[in-house]
C-alpha cells in the first residue's frame, strides 16, 4: 500500500462521528429549550422537570448529543416530531412574535398614553402651590412634615 | 335525610340572595326603611344557609356517608379526621359551596359594618354582592350539588388527592377564595357608586379594608400554593407560572395597582375613572380566574375537571364587562377630576408609573395565559408558553417595579424639587450600590441579579430613611426615645408606616426570587454508601427503609449530609405508595434543609437494579435565598396588620356618621 493513499484515510478519521462523553449542562441546554408534553406537568421546561416522560426525553437528548448531534439539530428534530409545541416558549418568527411584542408595547403606548393625559391636566390646573408639598395624611403629619423642614 | 336537608337549605339560600337582590334594588330605589330592614334580614339569613348547608356537608364528610357522590369520590374511610374537614373543598362542588359561604359571610359583614350610614349606595352594594351570591348558588344547585345521592352507598370513597393531602393545602384554598371573594365588595360598591350617583370618596373609605383584605389573601394565598409545589410537587420550584397560578396573580396585580391609585383619589380626588376601571378589572379577573381553572380552556395541574359551569363563568365575565362599562360611561361627566397635577416628578407621577407597570404586568401574563389559544386560532399550531416566556417579560417588569416602591415615598405630592430629590435619594442610592458592590464581590454575575440586589438595597435604603426622618422629628419635637418614637410613629400613622413594612416584606420577596438565578441542580445515581458532592456539601447515601401505614406505604431513602467533612445531618426524602387506591397513586415528600442562605433539596425517584446491585436515584437542588421569600411573606402579614389595625381617630369618625345618620 503506498503511504499516499493513508492521507485521505487519516483525515476520514476525524470525520467519524466519536461517542463524545455527553455533560449535564449540555443536557439542560437543549432541555431548557424543550417542554415537558406528558400533559400532567403545566408544560415545564424539560430541563426542570422530574416526571417519568421528562427523564426519558432527557435520555434521549443524551443520546442524541453522544452520537454528535448539535443542539439545535436535536431542537429541530423535536420540532418536526411534534410540532412547535415542543418548544418552551413562543418562537420569536412569524405570528408568534407577536407574543414577544405585545407586553413592550403595551407599556410604550401606556407610556404616551399617561403622558398624554398629564399634559391635558396641567393645561386646567389649580392654583399653584409651593414645591415639594408634603402628603396630607393627618393633622400629626403635617406637623412631622413642618418638623422635619425646620431640620433642613 | 341529612343530604336532602343540605340541598333544601341550598335552594332556600338561592331564594334569599335572589329575594335579598330585588328587595335592595327596590330599597336604593325607594329608600323606604322597611325594605332596607328585610334586605338585612334576607343577608343574615342567606349567611346562615350557607353556613348550615356547609356544616351539614362536613357532617357528612366525618361520617362516611358514601351515599353521597361527592363524598364517595373524594374521601375514604382511612382518611385522617383533619383531612375529612378540608377535604370538603378539594373538589368541585365542595369548593363552589365554600366560596358561596365566604362571599354571603363577606355580604354579611360589609351591610353591619354600612348599617351608619345606609341608604343607596350600600343598597346598591348589596343588591350586587347578593347578585354574585345568586349566580353561584344557582350554579351549585343546577350543575355541582355536592348533597347528589347515588342509590346504593359505597363501602368506602376513592379518596381524596394525594397531592392534597397536606397542611398547606387545607388553608391554601380557603385563603384563595377570601381573596377572590373579598374583592367582591369593594367593586360592589364602585358599581353602586355609580348607580346611586354618590361619586365622591365614600365608596373608597367604605372598602378600603375589604380591599386591603382580599389583596392579602390573594397574596398570602399565592405564597402558601408556592410552598405547597415547593415542598409536595417536587420539581425544586415554587412558581411555575401555570395557568391557574396566573390566572391568581392576575387580579393581584390589578388590585395592587388599584390599592395604591386610590390613595391619589383620597387626598386629590384625581383618577376618579381610573380607580373605577382598576376595581371593575380586578372583579373581572378574580371571576375569568374562576373560569380558567373550571373551564377547561387550559390544561393546569391545579384546575378541575372540565364543568358545564365553565361556559357559565364565561357568560358572567362578559355580562361584568358590558354592565359595568356602560355604567361607567353612562357617569363621565361625574368622574371628572378636579386637578391639581403640576410636575410628573411628583407622588403622582410615581403613582401613575407605578400603575402603569402593573398593568403591563397584567396584560403580559394574560397574554401568556390567552396567546396559546390565540396562536392556535390563528395559526392553526399549537404552541407553548411557558416559564421562559414570562421570565424574560416578567423579570425587567417585575424590577422597574421593585425601584419604584423605593423612588415613590421619597417623592412629595404635586411636586419635588431637585434639592429635596437630591436630599432624599442620597442615602438610598449609596445603600442600593453598595448592595451592588458586594454582589459583585460576592461572584454574582447574572445582570439582573446584580440590578435586583442594588434596588433591594435602594428600597431598604428608602424605608429605613423615612423611618429614622419620623422619628427623629418626633424624637425632637416631643422627647421621645429613638425607638418608641419608632413605635409611636408607626402606631399615629398605621397606613403609611405599615404600608412601608408590607414594602420591605416586597424586597426580602424579591432576595428570595432573585435567588433563582443562582440555582444548581443534579441527577445522580448513588451506590450504597456511595457519595455525590453538590454546592459545598457532600451527601451519602445510606439506605432505604420501608414501612406500611395505614394509608400509605413509605419508602424512605437516607442521605448523609455532610459539609467540609464534618457531618450536618441526615436527610430523608421519600415516596408515599397510596396501595389502598386502584391507581397505586405516588407522591414524593421531598427534604429540605434550609438556611438564610440556601436550601439543600433531595428529591428520591425510586430504585434501579443493575447487575444485582440497587442503584437509588436522586434529583438534588440548591436552592439559594428561598427562605427570604416566606420570611417576606410573614413580614407582609405584620406590615398588613398594622395598616389594617382599627384606628381610634376613625372609629371616631364612624361614631360621628352613625349620629348624623
Amino acid at each position: 500500500m503506498k503511504p499516499a493513499i493513508l492521507i485521505p484515510i487519516f483525515f476520514l478519521l476525524f470525520a467519524i462521528p466519536v461517542r463524545a462523553e455527553v455533560t449535564q449542562e449540555q443536557i439542560d441546554e437543549v432541555g431548557k429549550e424543550l417542554a415537558c408534553l406528558c400533559g400532567d406537568c403545566p408544560r415545564r421546561p424539560l430541563d426542570e422537570c422530574i416526571c417519568g416522560y421528562a427523564l426519558q426525553q432527557k435520555d434521549r437528548i443524551k443520546k442524541m448529543l453522544a452520537s454528535g448531534q448539535t443542539s439545535q439539530a436535536i431542537v429541530d428534530a423535536y420540532i418536526s416530531e411534534f410540532g412547535l409545541e415542543i418548544l418552551s416558549k413562543p418562537p420569536a418568527k412569524g405570528f408568534n412574535l407577536v407574543a414577544w411584542i405585545m407586553p413592550p408595547l403595551v407599556l410604550l403606548l401606556g407610556f404616551f398614553g399617561v403622558r398624554s393625559v398629564l399634559r391635558t391636566w396641567s393645561k386646567t390646573k389649580s392654583p399653584a402651590t409651593p414645591a415639594s408639598q408634603p402628603a396630607r395624611d393627618d393633622p400629626y403629619l403635617d406637623r412631622l412634615e413642618s418638623d422635619l423642614k425646620e431640620r433642613e | 335525610m341529612l343530604p336532602q336537608l343540605g340541598n333544601f337549605l341550598l335552594y332556600l339560600a338561592l331564594f334569599t340572595s335572589a329575594y335579598a337582590v330585588i328587595a335592595a334594588i327596590l330599597a336604593a330605589k325607594t329608600r323606604r326603611m322597611g325594605l332596607i330592614l328585610s334586605t338585612e334580614r334576607a343577608v343574615l339569613t342567606g349567611f346562615i344557609l350557607c353556613l348550615s348547608a356547609m356544616a351539614i356537608l362536613e357532617v357528612l364528610f366525618l361520617t362516611d356517608r358514601f351515599d353521597v357522590h361527592y363524598i364517595a369520590t373524594h374521601s375514604s374511610r382511612d382518611l385522617p379526621t383533619g383531612y375529612k374537614f378540608t377535604a370538603v373543598w378539594s373538589g368541585m362542588q365542595g369548593s363552589l359551596l365554600l366560596w358561596a359561604l365566604i362571599l354571603s359571610g363577606f355580604i354579611f359583614f360589609a351591610v353591619i359594618k354600612t348599617r351608619a350610614f345606609r341608604g343607596p349606595l350600600a343598597s346598591y352594594a348589596t343588591a350586587i354582592m347578593s347578585f354574585t351570591l345568586a349566580f353561584f348558588l344557582a350554579l351549585i344547585c343546577i350543575h355541582e350539588n355536592p348533597f347528589v345521592t347515588m342509590p346504593r352507598a359505597m363501602p368506602d370513597g376513592t379518596g381524596m388527592n394525594p397531592l392534597l393531602v397536606h397542611p398547606v393545602m387545607a388553608i391554601h384554598p380557603p385563603m384563595l377564595y377570601h381573596g377572590y371573594v373579598g374583592f367582591t365588595v369593594p367593586f360592589a360598591f364602585a358599581m353602586a357608586a355609580l348607580l346611586s350617583r354618590q361619586i365622591d370618596e365614600e365608596w373608597i373609605r367604605t372598602t378600603r379594608r375589604w380591599t386591603l383584605l382580599a389583596w392579602f389573601f390573594l397574596g398570602t394565598g399565592q405564597l402558601l400554593g408556592g410552598k405547597w409545589a415547593y415542598v409536595v410537587l417536587g420539581w425544586g420550584g415554587y412558581w411555575g407560572w401555570d395557568p391557574v397560578e396566573n390566572a391568581a396573580l392576575l387580579p393581584w396585580l390589578t388590585g395592587t395597582a388599584f390599592l395604591h391609585s386610590v390613595m391619589i383619589q383620597e387626598k386629590k380626588g384625581m383618577l376618579k375613572i381610573w380607580n373605577m376601571v382598576l376595581i371593575i378589572a380586578t372583579y373581572t379577573l378574580c371571576i375569568y380566574g374562576t373560569f380558567l381553572t373550571r373551564s377547561g380552556v387550559v390544561s393546569s395541574v391545579h384546575a378541575f375537571a372540565q364543568s358545564p359551569i365553565g361556559p357559565w363563568f364565561g357568560v358572567l365575565v362578559v355580562l361584568i364587562v358590558i354592565f359595568s362599562s356602560l355604567l361607567l360611561v353612562s357617569r363621565l361627566d361625574l368622574l371628572k377630576t378636579k386637578t391639581q397635577y403640576e410636575s410628573p416628578i411628583s407622588r403622582e407621577g410615581g403613582f401613575l408609573l407605578n400603575n402603569l407597570l402593573f398593568l403591563t404586568a397584567t396584560f403580559a401574563v394574560f397574554w401568556g395565559v390567552m396567546f396559546p389559544v390565540i396562536s392556535e386560532a390563528v395559526t392553526g399550531d399549537k404552541i407553548t408558553v411557558g416559564p421562559p416566556y414570562f421570565n424574560t417579560v416578567m423579570v425587567p417588569i417585575g424590577l422597574l417595579l421593585l425601584v419604584l416602591t423605593g423612588i415613590g415615598p421619597l417623592l412629595a405630592w404635586r411636586r419635588t424639587s431637585g434639592k429635596s430629590l437630591r436630599k432624599h435619594f442620597t442615602g438610598s442610592s449609596i445603600m442600593g450600590l453598595i448592595c451592588g458592590i458586594v454582589a459583585i464581590a460576592l461572584g454574582v454575575r447574572d445582570i439582573y441579579a446584580i440590578i435586583s440586589f442594588i434596588f433591594c438595597g435602594f428600597v431598604t435604603g428608602t424605608i429605613i430613611t423615612e423611618f429614622h426622618r419620623g422619628a427623629r422629628a418626633r424624637g425632637s419635637s416631643s422627647g421621645e426615645s429613638y425607638p418608641r418614637a419608632i413605635v409611636n410613629l408607626t402606631r399615629r400613622n398605621r397606613r403609611r408606616y405599615g404600608g412601608y413594612i408590607i414594602h420591605f416584606g416586597v424586597v426580602l420577596l424579591f432576595i428570595g426570587f432573585t435567588g433563582n438565578a443562582f440555582n444548581k441542580d443534579s441527577q445522580v445515581e448513588l451506590k450504597y454508601m456511595e457519595s455525590t458532592d453538590i454546592g459545598p456539601y457532600t451527601l451519602t447515601y445510606e439506605g432505604i427503609t420501608e414501612s406500611v401505614n395505614p394509608l400509605t406505604a413509605d419508602i424512605v431513602a437516607q442521605l448523609g449530609v455532610y459539609k467540609h467533612g464534618q457531618r450536618l445531618g441526615t436527610m430523608w426524602p421519600h415516596q408515599k405508595v397510596y396501595y389502598k387506591r386502584q391507581d397505586q397513586q405516588r407522591t414524593t415528600e421531598v427534604a429540605i434543609r434550609s438556611n438564610l442562605r440556601e436550601d439543600l433539596y433531595a428529591l428520591y425517584q425510586g430504585v434501579d437494579m443493575r447487575d444485582g446491585e440497587e442503584i437509588a436515584l436522586f434529583h438534588l437542588y440548591i436552592n439559594p435565598l428561598v427562605m427570604w421569600v416566606w420570611i417576606g411573606a410573614w413580614i407582609i402579614t405584620i406590615g398588613t396588620i398594622i395598616v389594617m389595625w382599627p384606628d381610634k381617630r376613625e372609629k371616631q369618625v364612624m361614631q360621628m356618621r352613625e349620629a348624623m345618620a
